[in-house]
């Protein structure tokens, strides 16, 4: 199903040019965003030092999932089809780096405790601490939901298609 | 034609004076913003003391009056803190040579949460420095993590001048190790 839509979406010229720049640019975000747990969320040349395999293979696997994802999307989108289910599997791999080692989640959680007395400074670091040792599976949560994502997207465009040419006779 | 000339002329010291009041304003914009930077810059903070534990020896930090200090909190389950000792361990030989003393203190409860004991993140990420002079592992004891710690960030450190007065509060050494060997240089901590 995928690959069918795959061949739908990329058989045209102006969608393969949109999956290679979103794709470069997805790749380039993340490049620069993934060793943000290193860097204290600092984003910038000095991301680049903290570069490791894992993440240069993360850092590829999401900006190929996402580039994909977001051309079948606007495809659909041109063509009245489909929904998206993207934005989780982005969020969550954007996201991850940032919540351990640098203040947001202290900060969050101090300004949170400030209205539930429950929720001490210590929930926070147990959240943190949670994040830096299982980012891995966290990445892997992020990859899982963005191929989700394209299972979806790809489901909502072939039956679209499908659709198109028992009514049309032909294909867009 | 007469009027017009007379115009002009008398119009002449008016916009005169509009450009030097345009320049001194300009002057004193540019002047007031470098003087406030200048005395936020200048402002200081004095290091308060506060006791830590190295092994079952207790020490303050106003022992270290006179020496440059990095005072540094981590916790040990923190990837920041981890790549923050290899990098500073790569640096030993700079940081020793500038006699700057490095008190590293796992956060008060390991910041809540528990990771690997300090023998093993030291082991593991900072054996090279492990048994150095100018380096103490240790723990942050309470009053001292309620002092530079209140809101429990798993990676913070201070860098303490000879007078005990904080220069730079900071994380992630390892992203800002520049800043650190600056001061331990006693160059810019602004480069």
């Amino acid at each position: 199903m995928i690959y069918q839509a795959f061949v739908i979406v990329f058989s045209k010229k102006r969608y393969r040019i949109l999956g290679i720049i979103s794709m470069l640019i997805f790749l380039a975000l993340y490049l620069f965003s993934l060793p943000a747990t290193y860097t204290g969320g600092r984003i910038g040349l000095v991301s680049l030092r903290f570069l490791n395999p894992v993440l240069i293979i993360f850092s590829i696997l999401f900006a190929v999932l996402l580039s994909i994802n977001v051309s079948f999307t606007i495809f659909s989108y041109h063509n009245k089809g489909g929904k998206t289910a993207t934005a989780g599997g982005f969020l969550a791999s954007v996201i991850t780096p940032f919540l351990c080692c640098t203040p947001i989640l202290p900060v969050v959680f101090s300004f949170l405790g400030g209205f539930i007395p429950l929720l001490s400074a210590s929930t926070g670091n147990a959240v943190q601490a949670f994040i830096a040792l299982h980012e891995f599976w966290l990445f892997i949560a992020a990859a899982v939901l963005l191929i989700f994502a394209l299972y979806q997207n790809s489901k909502a465009l072939t039956a679209h298609q499908s659709c198109a040419i028992t009514k049309g006779g032909q294909n867009d | 034609m007469i009027k017009a000339d007379f115009i002009r002329d008398a119009a002449l010291p008016d916009s005169r004076l509009r450009k030097y009041l345009i320049n001194l304003s300009v002057i004193i914009f540019v002047g007031a913003i470098f003087i406030i930077g200048k005395i936020s810059a200048a402002q200081t903070i004095s290091a308060p003391d506060a006791p830590f534990k190295v092994g079952a020896k207790t020490y303050n930090l106003s022992q270290f009056r006179g020496r440059k200090i990095m005072l540094w909190l981590f916790s040990t389950w923190c990837p920041s803190c981890q790549v923050g000792l290899n990098a500073l361990s790569d640096k030993q030989q700079q940081l020793k040579k500038s006699r700057l003393i490095i008190i590293a203190l796992e956060n008060y409860k390991n910041g809540g949460y528990q990771g690997p004991t300090i023998r093993e993140f030291v082991g593991k990420y900072g054996k090279s420095v492990a048994k150095s002079p100018n380096w103490f592992f240790g723990n942050a004891s309470a009053e001292l993590a309620r002092i530079y710690n209140p809101k429990r960030y798993p990676d913070i450190y201070f860098l303490i001048d000879e007078k005990g007065i904080i220069r730079n509060i900071n994380d992630a050494p390892a992203a800002t190790i520049d800043k650190i060997i600056n001061f331990a240089a006693g160059k810019n901590l602004s480069k």
